[in-house]
């Protein structure tokens, strides 16, 4: 049991609680407001002039998929050789104690959804997780799998060479006409008393797109990437997300009319390659056109201990401080469609929260405790 | 509501009409001809001294679906294709391919084209393979990708001669021959045949994603747009076409005046070009009296810079140059706009200053031909798209 009083709640939920105080037992938030009574043999945490937010979530990114500094002996997130790989599991790649995990914690971040890497066209299913906790990557996950990554993207991953959008969009189609195709044989089989036949397991994750069971991730970048998934999915019925969205300032309306969940970024990048239109004004653009998003560092492309300062850019340029904090708490967590766990300070939910010495956005706050499940997973060393 | 008044007109589809008045409403051509009421409600814009014509139209390029020079748009020649686990074909047939998703409708490419009077061009697939993809017709200009978009798709594309036989030989694969060629092309329309009787006779049997396309050839709703710049495989291409009684244009066609009559007699058009450079050894005997010789033997010809080979800008030269190599001046001005337009299947959208048409037009201080005249307005569907004046970049305006 512990309990943190005289805090600064920012709830994402019900607005800012000034000297609040947060109740928490077995992993679980169970009480917030202005007087808590201290159980007894409670511990008792003074938070005076702190701040204290959800766990941060990074809606998409590679931290122990993609080992950093170790080359290609730690690089788990492409398999190369294969350009259809829905069968692929991030999970299988995490290395649970990679030093991006330590990273992630001292930026906040409790929660990432990892997704496998852009050079293959269908690269494999992502895994929800939390960033601490354990040393076995079974214990951390929160869902698994999430969303099937899918790479729409021509041109630019140099560990493919040069790729073209209409040879990737052909194959994206085959393979959903495949299971199509499979839907209907075991329907007929179904309809005629024989056994239904078995998809395999190459084919089955395509079955359950089809069926909207797992939802597409889609790396998109320029303009026609995104109309290319928009159309694609009106097509095809299948549930989409869109993910990087660096150009979306051309296509507002669409974005605004297809209602798909985005996760938008990274903006802190130099301009090389596919980047080259990347703005760190794009999420205040779509948040002024009433688009709620999340804010994304799709790590290693930013590090992931800089999601809030991404956060704190698209804040200055045009996103509002409101909307800023709940792109990468809030809405990350209703994207993942784990906001009834995770998200924001309420009561019934997990206990992953970040004690900040000031402003989350402001640039000498320091990350000075985070607790995951209720448990101290991170305490800043002075 | 527009009028454009005063203007010598270049109908294309009629007789020159001098102090002409074009009238346009709602994106269309609603009036054409001397001494029109001018509605009350029109904007009046006066083309006194100015010659007005349809906007240029495209027949073959690569605008948006190919980036010359940066190297980070797509490719369909280097896109390896094949469907996994279809397998139908070898890496060099790749009909599936459409550009329509290759197509970034805010290239920098289209903006140069759309300043220099191209209105609406087929953009598509490289030559690097024997069957390489679906090309699409598109506006130079538009709200948005669906908007601009006209036919997709528009054709299948496919390539003879020395392209595909570098492409893959060099890869140590086939084509690494003309026979290796000839032979592909054939096998690929023999597969899409059996496929074709088989889906006839069975319609439960899966889609093919690959032969689709061939078959649509097949039946005579997508035309065969063949690269073939040799007398040679001009031939090859012909072969096919009578084999198989598909409907096919010439693509590039450097050769074509002398096999002229080859070609008539099988109603088959050119689309000509790029004649500017001689980047191949199949463009050895590229001329630009070509045009005229096809012309006059009675053949379907347009003109082609094959953008970006050419810039696209340079396609009114290429005609202008083509005029005084022998093409008359009414072929010449038809072959950038209605004959164009017809060989690629849009004449009754776009092509020539016609009731009912879009209102694509030009405003230019010269007649089109005249090397030194210039666009100085483009309308897309009534909305003017380019000036000279206001879009002039920074460093194009005086004081910079």
């Amino acid at each position: 049991m512990l309990l943190i009083k005289n805090a600064r709640l920012f709830t994402m939920t019900q607005g800012i609680l000034e000297k609040a105080s947060l109740l928490i037992e077995d992993g679980k938030i169970t009480a917030i407001g202005e007087k808590i009574k201290t159980p007894k043999g409670c511990t008792v945490l003074d938070a005076e002039g702190k701040t204290v937010t959800p766990g941060l979530i990074e809606a998409c990114g590679r931290p122990g998929l993609h080992e950093e500094t170790v080359g290609a002996i730690g690089a788990d997130e492409d398999e190369t050789t294969e350009k259809i790989g829905a069968y692929l599991k991030a999970l299988d790649g995490i290395l649970p104690n990679d030093v991006s995990f330590q990273d992630a914690l001292e930026g906040g971040v409790t929660t990432v959804n990892v997704c496998p890497g852009t050079s293959a066209i269908i690269a494999g299913q992502s895994a929800v997780i939390h960033t601490a906790g354990s040393n076995i990557i079974d214990r951390m996950v929160l869902k698994e799998p999430f969303g099937l990554f899918v790479n729409l993207v021509g041109g630019g991953n140099p560990r493919q060479g040069f790729r073209d959008r209409s040879d990737m969009v052909a194959k994206l189609v085959n393979e959903l006409q495949k299971a199509k195709d499979f839907i209907a044989k075991r329907e007929k089989a179904l309809k005629e008393g024989k056994d239904a036949p078995e998809a395999g397991y190459r084919l089955a994750p395509m079955v359950d797109v089809i069926e909207g069971k797992l939802p597409l991730i889609m790396q998109v970048v320029y303009l026609h990437d995104i109309q290319n998934a928009l159309e694609l999915a009106e097509e095809w019925g299948f549930r989409l997300i869109l993910q990087r969205v660096s150009e979306g300032y051309f296509c507002v309306e669409n974005l605004v009319k297809a209602k798909v969940p985005l996760m938008v970024g990274p903006i802190l990048m130099n301009r090389r390659g596919l980047f080259q239109t990347t703005s760190h004004k794009t999420p205040g653009v779509l948040s002024k056109a009433g688009l709620q998003f999340a804010l994304s560092t799709e790590h290693p492309n930013t590090g992931i201990d800089h999601l809030v300062t991404t956060a704190a850019i698209a804040n200055r340029e045009g996103m509002s401080e409101e909307e800023a904090l709940k792109a990468i708490t809030l809405y990350p967590a209703q994207i993942l469609g784990l906001d009834d766990q995770i998200g924001s300070l309420e009561v019934g939910k997990r206990a992953d929260l970040v004690l900040w010495s000031g402003h989350p956005f402001e640039t000498l706050t320091k990350v000075e405790t985070v607790l995951i499940d209720g448990v101290s997973v991170y305490e800043r060393r002075s | 509501m527009l009028a454009i008044i005063n203007g010598t007109l270049v109908t294309v589809s009629g007789p020159i009409i001098p102090n002409g008045t074009v009238i346009v409403d709602q994106g269309k051509i609603v009036a054409v001809g001397k001494n029109l009421p001018i509605p009350a409600k029109a904007e009046v814009v006066d083309a006194t001294g100015k010659f007005v014509m349809p906007g240029i139209v495209e027949a073959h390029c690569h605008l948006g679906v190919m980036d010359f020079g940066v190297g980070e748009e797509d490719n369909h020649m280097d896109a390896d294709g094949a469907l996994a686990g279809a397998g139908s074909f070898g890496p060099a047939v790749t009909p599936e391919l459409m550009s329509y998703y290759a197509f970034n409708p805010r290239h920098i490419q289209l903006k140069q084209a759309l300043a220099a009077g191209v209105t609406t061009i087929l953009t598509r697939p490289g030559s690097g393979k024997i069957i390489s993809g679906m090309g699409i017709i598109t506006k130079t200009y538009g709200k948005s990708r669906k908007d601009m978009v006209m036919m997709n798709p528009a054709e299948v594309k496919m390539a003879l001669g020395e392209n595909p036989k570098r492409n893959f030989g060099s890869k140590k694969q086939s084509p690494s021959t003309r026979m290796g060629s000839g032979a592909i092309l054939r096998d690929a329309f023999l597969k899409a045949k059996s496929y074709m009787a088989k889906r006839e006779k069975d319609p439960e049997t899966p889609i093919n994603y690959q032969m689709e396309p061939l078959v649509k050839v097949l039946k005579g709703e997508l035309k065969a747009r063949i690269h073939a710049h040799r007398a040679d495989d001009i031939m090859m291409a012909l072969r096919a076409a009578d084999e198989f009684g598909f409907q096919m244009s010439i693509e590039h066609a450097s050769e074509a005046h002398i096999i002229a009559e080859e070609v008539r007699k099988r109603n088959i058009p050119c689309v000509l070009g790029p004649s500017m450079t001689r980047t191949k050894v199949e463009t050895t005997r590229k001329d630009f009296a070509a045009a005229g010789i096809l012309e006059k033997a009675g053949i379907k010809v347009c003109i082609t810079t094959d953008a970006g080979v050419v810039p696209q800008e340079y396609l009114r030269t290429c005609v202008a140059l083509s005029h005084r190599a022998g093409m008359s001046e009414d072929g010449a001005i038809r072959a950038m706009t209605l004959t164009s337009a017809e060989i690629i299947g849009v004449e009754n959208r776009v092509g020539s200053l016609d009731v009912g048409k879009d209102a694509d037009v030009l405003i230019l201080d010269g007649h089109p031909l005249e090397l030194l005249s210039q666009v100085e307005k483009v309308y897309v569907s009534g909305v003017l798209a380019f000036d000279i004046e206001r879009d002039k970049e920074p460093w194009e305006k005086e004081g910079v």
